[in-house]
C-alpha cells in the first residue's frame, strides 16, 4: 500500500525517471556524436598526385566514363581537375533545339530569400529584356519560383518545371534544388527539343548544360592560397551552407583533400550557416563558446563571409584569415577595414550579375546552334587578394550591406567559353 | 490474527528523503538544476577554456535568446494549448523593426507601434477562435504565424533582407555591457523577464486565473473565471512575446532572413518541456528558463565534442519524446487533492 501511494504521488519514481530520461537522451546524443564525430565531409581516400601544401592539386575528374575531357583543349581540361559530376556528351552537339529565334524562355528558380537570389532574378529579367529587344526571344519570361524556401521540395520544382514545358518554353533556365530529381523531367523535355541550362546546380543529363563551379577547384585554389598565408599551420573552421546537399558534400571533400597535404593545418570543426549571415553568426558563436582555442582561419563556402566576421567581432576574438568563397560587399568591407591592421586574406568573387550574364550567354549560344560538346562547363575561379581588393570593394557599402561586390569582368571569358562549342560564334 | 510488515528505520528514512526530493522537484526544477551543473562541469573538465568568462557570456547570451523565445510558449502550454506561430511572429517582428521600418520611414518606435497592437490582435484572435469554436490551437497558430509573416512581407515584396540598426545589435553582443558591468543587456533583460513572470504567475490574481483555466476549464468557469478571455490574453501575449523575441534575435544576428525563427519553435517547446511545465500545469516560466539554460549548455558542450546539426535535431526530438512520455503519466493539478 505504501509503495502504491508513493507511485500515485509521483514519489520515488519521479526523479529517478527524470534521471533515466536524461540518461537516455544523453545516450542517444552520445551515440549520434560518436557516429558523426568523423572529419567534416567524411573520410576521404587519399588521391594519388596530391601536391604540396599551398598548391592546388590537378587531379583527374571523377566521373568521365567516355574520356570526353581529354578531347577538350588543355585549358578546359585543367578546369575539370577533381570535377565530380558526370561528364556526358551533350545531345545538343549533334541535334539542334526544336525552336529557333525568337524563342520562349522559362525560368525555374529557388525562392528569392537572399540578396544574391534577388539580384540574380533581376539580372535574368534584364538580360531577357535585352534579348527581346534584339529579336532573340519573344513573349514574356515564363517564371516558376516557389514562395517559401522553408517548405520547398524537389517535387515542387519538378511540378514547376513541367508547367513551364506545358506553357510552351523552348528553353529553360534553372537553378536546381536537387539535380538528381530533375534528371527525368529534363530528359523528357530534351527529347522534345527543349534544352535546359542550369545555374550553379547540376543535373546529370545529356540534355542539360550545367554552367557552374567546379566545387573542387573553387575550394581547392583559395584553400591552397590560404595555406600559404598560414605558413602551412593553424586551426581551421569550415562554414558550409546546408548539410547533406551535394554541393556541400563535394566542397567539404575538396577542402579535406587539399588539406591532406597540410598536416599542420587542423580542421577543428564544421558549422552550417544555411547561406545566411544571421544563421552563420548564431551557429559560429555557439561553436566558439565551446572552442576557446585560437582559430587561425575560417573557410566559408557560400556568401556567408559577413556572418563569419560578425561572429568573431561580436565575441571579441581576433579575426582569423577568412577564406571567403563568394565574397559580398559586406565581407569585403570587413576585409578592407582589417587591411589597415595588416590583415591578408583571400576570396572568390561571384556576383549574381556575372553569373547570370555568363549563363545567359551559354543559353543564347545553345539556341543559336553553336553545339556544345559536353554537358558541363566548369568555371575557373578568379581570386580576390589584397592586391586587387580595391577593384571589388563597393564604395559606400559598409559591413551591414546587402549588396554584391563589384562585378569585375565576366564570370566566364568568351575565349574560354568558345572551347566548349564546336561552332562558336555561329 | 493479522501480521504487519515493519519497514526498517533506515529504509523509512530513505523513502522519506526521496519523497522530500520529489515534493521539492514538484515546486522547483531541482533535477534540471542538478543536470545543468553536471553538464556545465562536464564541459569545464572536457573542453579547455569552456568555463572562462568569454565562453560563459556567450552561452548566457544564446540561452537568453532561447529563453525569451520560450516566454509565450510557456503561457500557452500552461492554459492547455500550444503555439506553433512562434517562428512566424519572430520573423515578422524582426522584419518590422528592420526592413519595414526603413521602407515606411517610421523608425524603430514607429515599427513597435505596429508590432505591439498587431501581434496582440492576431494572437488574441487565435485565442478567441480556438476557445469559441473548440478548434485545436496547433492548427490555428500555425496558420496565424504564416499570416502574420505574410502581412509584414507585403511591403517588402518577396525578399526578406532586413538589417538591424547598430544600436540594436549592441543589446545582445557578448562583448557589450550594461551600466558599466560586463554583462550584455540581453542577459539583464532575460533576468528581469524571468523575475517578472515568476511574480506574475505566483502572486497575481491573473496568474492564478491562468493556472485554474489550464488545470480545469470547467471548474474555472464555475469559479466565475472568464476562460475565453484568459485564452485570448494568453495567446495574445504569446504572439507579442514571440514578436519581441524576434527583435532580440535580429539584434543578435544583425539581419533578418526567412529562417530566423525556425530553430526557435523547436527550442521553445523543448525548453518548456525540459524545464518541467506540462499542459494545464504544473509549471512556470522559471522552469522554462532553467530548461533553456540546460539545453544551451548541453548543446554547447556537445558541439564542442563534434555534435552536428543532425545530432542536435536527434537530441531535441529525443528529449521531447522522453519528457512527454514521463509527463504523460504525471498527475495534473486537477487530479490532485
Amino acid at each position: 500500500m505504501f509503495s502504491k501511494q508513493l507511485k500515485t504521488e509521483g514519489g520515488p519514481g519521479h526523479p529517478v525517471r527524470w534521471i533515466a530520461a536524461m540518461g537516455a537522451a544523453a545516450l542517444v546524443v552520445g551515440l549520434s556524436a560518436c557516429g558523426s564525430a568523423a572529419a567534416p565531409g567524411g573520410d576521404a581516400t587519399p588521391i594519388a598526385g596530391l601536391g604540396d601544401c599551398g598548391t592546388a592539386p590537378v587531379i583527374p575528374a571523377q566521373d568521365d566514363p567516355d574520356d570526353l575531357i581529354s578531347t577538350l583543349p588543355q585549358e578546359a581540361q585543367d578546369a575539370f581537375s577533381g570535377f565530380n559530376q558526370p561528364v556526358l556528351a551533350s545531345s545538343w552537339a549533334d541535334a539542334l533545339p526544336a525552336a529557333g529565334k525568337p524563342y520562349t524562355v522559362g525560368l525555374a528558380f529557388l525562392p528569392v530569400s537572399n540578396a544574391w537570389a534577388t539580384a540574380a532574378v533581376a539580372e535574368i529579367n534584364a538580360d531577357f529584356d535585352k534579348a527581346k529587344a534584339e529579336g532573340l526571344v519573344e513573349g514574356d519570361l515564363l517564371v516558376q519560383i516557389p514562395a517559401d524556401a522553408a517548405t520547398m521540395t524537389a517535387a515542387d520544382q519538378i511540378a514547376g518545371y513541367e508547367k513551364l514545358v506545358q506553357q510552351g518554353a523552348d528553353v529553360i533556365l534553372m537553378y536546381p534544388l536537387d539535380g538528381e530529381a530533375m534528371k527525368a523531367p529534363v530528359d523528357a523535355a530534351g527529347e522534345k527539343g527543349i534544352p535546359t541550362i542550369t545555374i550553379v546546380g547540376n543535373v546529370p543529363s545529356q540534355y542539360a548544360i550545367n554552367v557552374g563551379n567546379n566545387a573542387f577547384n573553387y575550394v581547392a585554389q583559395p584553400v591552397a592560397e590560404a595555406a600559404k598565408l598560414l605558413d602551412g599551420k593553424g586551426n581551421l573552421v569550415i562554414v558550409a551552407g546546408i548539410e547533406g546537399i551535394s554541393i556541400t558534400t563535394v566542397s567539404l571533400d575538396a577542402a579535406q583533400q587539399v588539406l591532406q597535404a597540410c598536416p599542420d593545418i587542423k580542421v577543428v570543426g564544421t558549422v552550417f550557416g544555411g547561406y545566411s549571415n544571421s544563421v552563420t553568426k548564431s551557429s559560429l558563436v555557439t561553436f566558439l563558446a565551446s572552442h576557446p582555442e585560437q582559430i587561425d582561419a575560417v573557410l566559408q563556402i557560400g556568401t556567408m563571409g559577413a556572418g563569419v566576421w560578425d561572429a568573431f567581432e561580436s565575441v571579441g576574438r581576433p579575426a582569423p584569415v577568412v577564406i571567403d568563397i563568394g565574397t559580398t560587399a559586406a565581407s569585403l568591407a570587413y576585409w578592407k577595414q582589417a587591411e589597415a591592421d595588416g590583415y591578408v586574406g583571400v576570396g572568390v568573387p561571384e556576383t549574381a550579375k556575372q553569373v547570370v550574364d555568363s549563363v545567359w550567354d551559354v543559353l543564347q549560344r545553345v539556341m543559336a546552334g553553336e553545339k556544345p560538346l559536353v554537358n558541363q562547363i566548369p568555371v575557373v575561379p578568379k581570386l580576390v587578394t589584397n592586391d586587387n581588393l580595391d577593384d571589388y570593394v563597393v564604395p559606400g557599402e559598409g559591413t551591414s550591406s546587402q549588396a554584391d561586390t563589384q562585378s569585375v569582368g565576366p564570370w566566364i571569358d568568351q575565349e574560354y567559353l568558345d572551347q566548349y562549342f564546336s561552332s562558336p560564334g555561329n | 490474527m493479522t501480521s504487519t510488515t515493519q519497514i526498517p528505520v533506515g529504509q523509512r528514512r530513505g523513502i522519506g528523503l526521496v519523497r522530500s526530493l520529489a515534493l521539492a522537484q514538484r515546486r522547483f526544477p531541482l533535477l534540471q538544476l542538478v543536470l545543468l551543473v553536471v553538464a556545465f562541469l562536464a564541459g569545464v573538465v572536457t573542453l579547455p577554456g569552456f568555463g572562462g568568462p568569454q565562453s560563459l557570456v556567450s552561452v548566457l547570451v544564446i540561452a537568453s535568446l532561447a529563453g525569451l523565445a520560450s516566454v509565450g510558449q510557456t503561457i500557452t502550454i500552461l492554459v492547455g494549448g500550444f503555439d506553433l506561430s512562434v517562428a512566424g511572429f519572430i520573423v515578422a517582428g524582426a522584419l518590422l523593426v528592420t526592413q519595414v521600418s526603413e521602407m515606411l520611414e517610421i523608425g524603430f518606435w514607429g515599427a513597435m507601434g505596429i508590432l505591439v497592437p498587431g501581434s496582440l490582435l492576431l494572437g488574441g484572435l487565435v485565442g478567441y477562435l480556438s476557445h469559441r469554436f473548440k478548434i485545436q490551437p496547433l492548427i490555428l497558430t500555425l496558420a496565424m504565424g504564416s499570416l502574420a509573416l505574410g502581412l509584414v512581407r507585403g511591403p517588402t515584396g518577396l525578399s526578406v533582407v532586413g538589417q538591424a540598426p547598430e544600436w540594436l545589435t549592441q543589446l545582445s553582443s557578448p562583448i557589450s555591457n550594461t551600466l558599466g558591468l560586463p554583462v550584455p543587456p540581453i542577459i539583464v533583460i532575460w533576468v528581469v523577464v524571468t523575475v517578472a513572470m515568476a511574480l506574475f504567475l505566483r502572486y497575481t490574481v491573473a496568474g492564478r486565473k491562468l493556472y485554474l483555466t489550464g488545470a480545469n476549464p470547467v471548474a474555472a468557469e464555475f469559479s466565475l473565471i472568464n476562460t475565453r478571455l484568459v485564452w485570448m490574453v494568453a495567446f495574445a501575449f504569446s504572439a507579442l512575446a514571440s514578436a519581441l523575441a524576434g527583435v532580440m534575435l535580429v539584434s543578435f544576428s544583425g539581419n533578418v532572413d526567412p529562417n530566423l525563427g525556425n530553430p526557435y519553435l523547436f527550442i521553445s517547446l523543448a525548453a518548456v518541456i525540459v524545464g518541467g511545465t506540462i499542459g494545464g500545469g504544473p509549471g512556470d516560466y522559471t522552469r522554462t528558463a532553467v530548461g533553456a539554460l540546460l539545453l544551451t549548455v548541453v548543446t554547447t558542450v556537445l558541439v564542442g565534442h563534434g555534435l552536428t546539426s543532425a545530432d542536435q535535431q536527434i537530441m531535441y526530438g529525443a528529449v521531447i519524446l522522453v519528457a512527454m512520455a514521463i509527463y504523460g503519466r504525471e498527475r495534473r493539478i486537477r487530479d490532485r487533492v
